[in-house]
C-alpha cells in the first residue's frame, strides 16, 4: 500500500531515515518515539503537507509527487493532534466535511453524500450527537467525530496524530479498538502517532514502528518481543 | 425555528424594509407614484421625478452596499479565522480612501470622473486587501491581525491629511464630500456599474463554498480535505477588495457593517455553512442599510446625517457585544 525508498523526513535538514520497507492494509501500526523526534512530521509527510527531505515514497505503486492535491485527499485521510475549536458546528455538518474531495465547488452535497456521512455516524454510533455543536462535546466524543470525519473522505489510508492524547484510559481503549475494527472491516491502513505505550502494548494486532534516539535516526519495526526496558532506551533515552 | 423558515421571515422583513426605506422621507411619495413614475414616467411631476431618479436608485443602492460589504466582512472573517475582521478594520476600506485621495487631488481630470474614481478605489482596496494578506501569514493571533489593520488605517490617515493640505479648496471639498458616505450620489447611469461589479463579486463568491467551508476548520485541515487555502485566500481577497471598492468608491468608506451582519448571521442561523452565511449577510447586509438609510433620511428634514455615523452607531455596541461575548 505504502511503499517507502530511501525516504528521509525534515524540513529543513533530515530528522529521519525510513528503514522499513512497506505499510499495508488492514493493519493497524502505532508509531511511538520521544517528543519533537519526527512523528508529527513522518504523518504529515505522507499526507503530502510536508515534501520530502529526500527519497521517495509510493501510495498504490504510485510515485506521491504524482498525485494531486485532490487524488491525495482521495486516498489519504488525517486526523491532527488538535481538534479544531469552531462555534455553531454540528457533529453532522463536521462528518460531511469529509466529503469535500468529491464536491464541486459550490460545495453541493449529494443524497448519496448524506446517506454516507449517517451511515458512518451509525457506525460509529455518534447518532444521538449529531445535531449537537462540536464545541460542546467531550474529548472522547471529539475524537470520535474526528475519526468519522476521517471515514467519511472514504481513504484507504487514515493518519492519526496523537488521537489517544487527551483521553482517559477507558476511552482510549475504545479508540483504539474501534480503530483496530475499522481496519479489518473496510480494509484500511491506519497508523497513528503515540506515547500510549502501555496501552497498545495490549493488543497484539497492533503493528509496532519506533523513532529512534541518537545520531542516525530512523523508523524501524519493533519486535513484540523486546523488553520493556529496552523499548524504552531505545526510543525514548 | 429550521432554517428555510427563518430564510423566509428574513426575505419577508428585507421586502418590509424596502418599503418603509421607499415610504420615508422629507417628501411623501406613494406606492402609486412609484408605480406611475415607471409606467407612466412624466417629468414634470416632481414626485415622479424623486420616486424615479432619486429613491429607487438610492434604494438600490443601499441593498447592493448592505449585501456587498457584509460579504466583503464575511470572507474576511473566513480567511482570516477572525470574526472581528471586516474591511474597514483591516484597512482594505483606507485604502480605497487614501488612493481616492491621491487621485482625486492631482487635479488630473481622468481621476475625478467615474471611472478614475472607480479605478483609484479598486486599486486602494485590492493593494491594501495584498499587503493584509502578506502580514497575516505572519500573525498567530486575532489581535495582531487587527492591530496591523489599524496601523495601516492609521498610516493611510495620516498620508489623506497630509494630501489634503496641499489639496486647493475644490478639490478638498470634493473628497471631504466623498469621505462623508452618503448612498444618495449614485445616478442611473452609475447603477449598472455598480450592480454588475457587486453582482460578479457575489456570485464568484459562491464558487468558494466548499474552500471556504473547509477553511473554517483551519488550513492544515483545509489541505487535508484537497482545498488550495492560498489560491482561495487570494481569491476571497480579491472578491472581497472588489466589493468594498466599488462600493466605497460610489458610497463613501462605510464602517461597522461588514463586522457585525456576518456575526449577527452566525447568532441567527447557528452554522458554518456558507451557502447559509453568504445567503444570510446578503439578505441582512440589505436590511441593514435599509434599515440605517432609512433613520438617515427620517431625520434628514431636520439635520442631514452621514450615512457612516449611522452604521457606526448601530454597529460599534453590536461589536462591543461580540467581543463581551466572545472573549470575556
Amino acid at each position: 500500500m505504502i511503499d517507502f525508498k530511501e525516504l528521509q523526513i525534515g524540513y529543513q535538514q533530515s530528522l529521519a531515515k525510513i528503514s522499513i520497507s512497506s505499510l499495508e492494509k488492514g493493519k493497524v501500526y502505532a508509531l511511538i518515539g520521544s517528543n519533537g523526534s519526527g512523528k508529527s512530521t513522518f504523518l504529515k509527510t505522507i499526507c503530502g503537507q510536508i515534501k520530502p527531505f529526500s527519497g521517495q515514497f509510493f501510495i498504490q505503486n504510485k510515485n506521491s509527487t504524482n498525485y494531486s492535491r485532490i487524488q491525495l485527499s482521495r486516498q489519504i485521510s488525517f486526523v491532527p493532534a488538535r481538534f479544531p475549536d469552531v462555534e455553531f458546528i454540528s457533529v453532522f455538518d463536521f462528518v460531511l466535511l469529509g466529503r469535500t474531495p468529491y464536491l464541486n465547488n459550490r460545495g453541493i452535497v449529494s443524497k448519496e453524500d448524506v446517506a454516507y456521512v449517517y451511515a458512518i455516524i451509525e457506525r460509529l454510533n455518534i447518532t444521538h450527537l449529531a445535531e449537537k455543536f462540536t464545541n460542546s462535546l467531550s474529548d472522547g466524543e471529539r475524537q470520535l467525530c474526528a475519526v468519522a470525519r476521517a471515514l467519511a473522505q472514504q481513504t484507504s489510508i487514515i493518519l492519526l496524530d496523537e488521537p489517544s492524547g487527551y483521553l482517559d484510559y477507558k476511552n482510549k481503549r475504545r479508540l483504539i479498538e474501534l480503530l483496530l475494527t475499522i481496519a479489518q472491516e473496510m480494509n484500511l491502513l491506519i497508523l497513528f502517532s503515540t506515547h500510549d505505550i502501555e496501552t497498545i502494548m495490549h493488543y497484539d494486532t497492533i503493528e509496532l514502528l519506533g523513532l529512534e534516539v541518537g545520531e542516525q535516526r530512523q523508523i524501524v519495526s519493533i519486535d513484540r518481543e523486546i523488553a520493556f526496558e529496552h523499548l524504552i532506551q531505545q526510543f525514548y533515552e | 425555528m429550521n432554517i428555510q423558515l427563518k430564510f423566509s421571515f428574513s426575505i419577508a422583513v428585507l421586502l418590509v424594509f424596502i418599503l418603509v426605506h421607499l415610504l420615508i422621507g422629507s417628501t411623501a411619495i406613494s406606492l402609486a407614484d412609484y408605480w406611475n413614475s415607471f409606467v407612466n414616467y412624466d417629468a414634470t411631476n416632481t414626485n415622479h421625478l424623486i420616486a424615479h431618479d432619486l429613491r429607487v436608485p438610492r434604494m438600490m443602492t443601499a441593498i447592493i452596499a448592505g449585501a456587498g460589504l457584509s460579504l466583503a466582512g464575511l470572507l474576511m472573517q473566513t480567511i482570516f479565522y477572525n470574526p472581528l475582521a471586516e474591511p474597514n478594520i483591516l484597512g482594505v476600506s483606507t485604502g480605497s480612501s487614501l488612493f481616492v485621495a491621491l487621485f482625486l487631488m492631482t487635479g488630473v481630470s481622468f481621476f475625478t470622473s467615474d471611472w478614475g474614481l472607480i479605478s483609484s478605489a479598486l486599486l486602494g482596496a485590492f493593494l491594501f486587501g495584498m499587503l493584509i494578506l502578506f502580514f497575516a501569514r505572519f500573525v498567530r493571533s486575532h489581535g495582531s491581525l487587527l492591530l496591523i489593520g489599524i496601523m495601516l488605517g492609521s498610516f493611510s490617515a495620516a498620508f489623506i491629511s497630509i494630501i489634503q493640505t496641499w489639496s486647493d479648496a475644490h478639490q478638498l471639498k470634493l473628497f471631504t464630500l466623498w469621505t462623508m458616505g452618503s448612498l444618495q450620489q449614485v445616478t442611473y447611469s452609475q447603477l449598472p456599474i455598480l450592480l454588475i461589479l457587486s453582482l460578479v463579486g457575489i456570485v464568484a463568491s459562491f464558487f468558494l463554498i466548499k474552500a471556504l467551508n473547509a477553511l473554517v476548520l483551519g488550513q492544515e485541515n483545509a489541505a487535508i480535505l484537497g482545498v488550495n487555502s492560498k489560491q482561495t485566500r487570494m481569491i476571497a481577497i480579491l472578491i472581497a477588495s472588489v466589493l468594498t471598492g466599488i462600493i466605497t468608491a460610489f458610497c463613501g468608506p462605510i464602517a461597522f457593517i461588514g463586522i457585525a451582519v456576518p456575526n449577527l448571521v452566525k447568532l441567527v442561523f447557528k452554522t458554518q455553512n456558507h451557502r447559509i452565511l453568504i445567503a444570510g449577510s446578503l439578505i441582512f447586509g440589505s436590511v441593514f442599510m435599509l434599515f440605517c438609510d432609512s433613520v438617515v433620511q427620517a431625520i434628514a428634514t431636520s439635520v442631514i446625517v452621514p450615512i457612516n455615523a449611522i452604521t457606526s452607531m448601530i454597529g460599534a455596541p453590536f461589536v462591543i457585544y461580540i467581543i463581551l461575548k466572545r472573549w470575556s
